[in-house]
């Protein structure tokens, strides 16, 4: 017989998506709080043209932010490739994007690059490996501002020493549901983790997703801050699990997450809250095996695809709330449709 | 504010004393608060005036120092929390350090060492580790590996001359 995670992997099932970034300096230029524009965009030339170049310079592309459309720039950070501040900031800025978006160096965030390495489900080594890799690259560019007692240096010092931040994104909803959030927080914080919404820093919990990621920086190798990191997850994983599996049977959990799939399936505008957290329970459900027509792929797809600004991109151009609604609805519809027929 | 004495220089020691309401001040550049005796010499109440100073001092020498590279001062660190550049670390470290060690402890690096720093890095500790071993050989007078360690030092030094 077979379950729920050995159809979708054990992980994927609550494991969104797994990210690991480096902030880097180079010598030559004032850290991003003192540059002037030239400088700002000096460093956006000279990285874009190291990262262009390499590969055969098929594999990277510049998405200049500078004079950009702000919903472009809205849109890039719900799909997660760039931070909050880097969309609403000033001057010259950037981010170099790989081919498949796995790879995203910001350029003249808090720190002259942030190199991030992302991936779907739990893969932590992978993203290290793929972010020291670029790291490499960029050194080419110039010398690295480091230190051996603190090693790299950063414009704050809160990110001192392997510049690394590691975290993953769990979708955790039988944890919420039963009120075990508070407790599985003040843990991870016990640990060294911090917990935050979807979004980052300062931004509230939308649809059961949770954000975990390493606070220290300073003192611990790579290796080790990413080996404890997993071993965390891998408790909250665990107990998420031994929930959704007395679920499974639970007439009222069943109940909400047909309820959650027949609003998606039919609704005719929907508000992306509204839509956030039915999604959730459908991909709650799914993970379960209780919606059988739906992977687990369409539905870390539709999450993102249906936030404000990417919503708007993807129709080309500006629509107003009501509209917004409306073609989140056709395209829920469109996903959900077939579920349950 | 230019010192009062020589009119040239920024005053950066600020002394204002109220004696029974006789309110005295003095702004001056290090120099002439030096000549002046201002700095510690001068000093009627022994070293309670100079323990009155001291805070003084390092506050406004402080704020007046600026970082040659970025610009960034100790007020503009201490406002925002960030430096300016890699090289306020050194500069301003009186005003980090503290900071680093509530944040971090008494962590030191152990990760990752890029590849052009990390050869100075790496130099650094080779150097050291044989000025290591030559003082043990001298010290137990093993005058052969002694030389042997000093050929490697001077080696290493002409290596890093070149460089």
């Amino acid at each position: 017989m077979s379950t729920w995670y050995e159809k979708e992997g054990a992980k994927s099932g609550i494991v969104l998506s797994t990210r690991v970034r480096l902030a880097r300096n180079y010598t030559k230029y004032p850290f991003p709080n003192r540059m002037t524009d030239q400088q700002r965009q000096s460093l956006l030339d000279e990285t874009a043209a190291c990262m262009t170049a390499a590969a055969g310079g098929q594999e990277f592309t510049l998405r200049d932010l500078t004079k950009a459309d702000p919903a472009e720039a809205r849109s890039l950070m719900e799909q997660h490739l760039i931070s909050p501040e880097l969309a609403a900031g000033n001057g010259p800025r950037g981010v170099i994007l790989s081919r498949e978006e796995d790879l995203a160096v910001m350029v003249g965030e808090e720190d002259h690059l942030r190199i991030q390495a992302m991936g779907a489900g739990l893969c932590l080594d992978e993203c290290l490996k793929r972010a020291m890799q670029a790291d490499d690259l960029l050194e080419s560019v110039g010398s690295y501002a480091f230190s051996d007692r603190m090693g790299y240096l950063t414009q704050c010092p809160t990110n001192l020493g392997t510049g690394l931040r590691a975290s993953v994104m769990l979708h955790l909803p039988a944890l919420t549901a039963q009120g075990y959030m508070r407790g599985v927080i003040n843990a991870a914080g016990k640990m060294g983790f911090a917990v935050r919404g979807i979004y980052g820093e300062g931004s509230r919990f939308v649809g059961d997703l949770y954000q975990f990621s390493n606070q220290a920086t300073l003192g611990l190798s790579e290796e080790e801050i990413v080996r404890r990191l997993e071993k965390a997850v891998d408790g909250f994983l665990e107990k998420e699990e031994e929930l959704r599996a007395q679920l499974k049977n639970d007439d009222g959990f069943l109940d909400r997450v047909w309820r959650a799939a027949g609003l998606l399936a039919s609704a005719r505008s929907i508000s992306s809250e509204e839509a956030m957290s039915a999604l959730s329970l459908v991909r709650e459900g799914a993970a379960c095996g209780v919606l059988p027509n739906v992977t687990m792929s369409e539905l870390n797809r539709l999450l993102v695809a249906v936030q404000p600004a990417t919503l708007n991109l993807a129709e080309g151009g500006r629509l107003d709330e009501t509209q917004r609604d409306k073609k989140r609805a056709d395209l829920l519809r469109s996903v959900m449709g077939k579920v349950l027929r | 504010m230019k010192c009062q004495k020589c009119q040239q220089r920024e005053a950066t020691v600020h002394y204002k004393s109220n004696i029974n309401g006789a309110v005295t001040e003095a702004h001056l550049c290090p120099e002439c608060a030096g000549k002046s005796g201002y700095d510690t010499a001068f000093d009627p109440f022994g070293t309670m005036l100079s323990d009155f100073l001291r805070p003084w001092r390092s506050l406004s020498a402080g704020q007046s120092s600026e970082c040659p590279f970025c610009g960034a001062t100790e007020q503009s660190i201490a406002d925002s929390g960030k430096a300016g550049c890699a090289r306020c670390y050194d500069l301003f470290s009186d005003l980090f350090d503290p900071y680093i060690r509530r944040i971090h402890g008494r962590a030191e690096h152990t990760g990752k060492i890029p590849a052009t720093a990390g050869q100075e890095l790496r130099q650094r500790r080779e150097k050291e580790r044989l000025q290591r071993e030559l003082k043990e050989a001298v010290e137990q007078q093993r005058y052969e590996d002694a030389a042997k360690y000093r050929d490697q030092l001077n080696a290493l030094q002409e290596g890093g001359a070149d460089a």
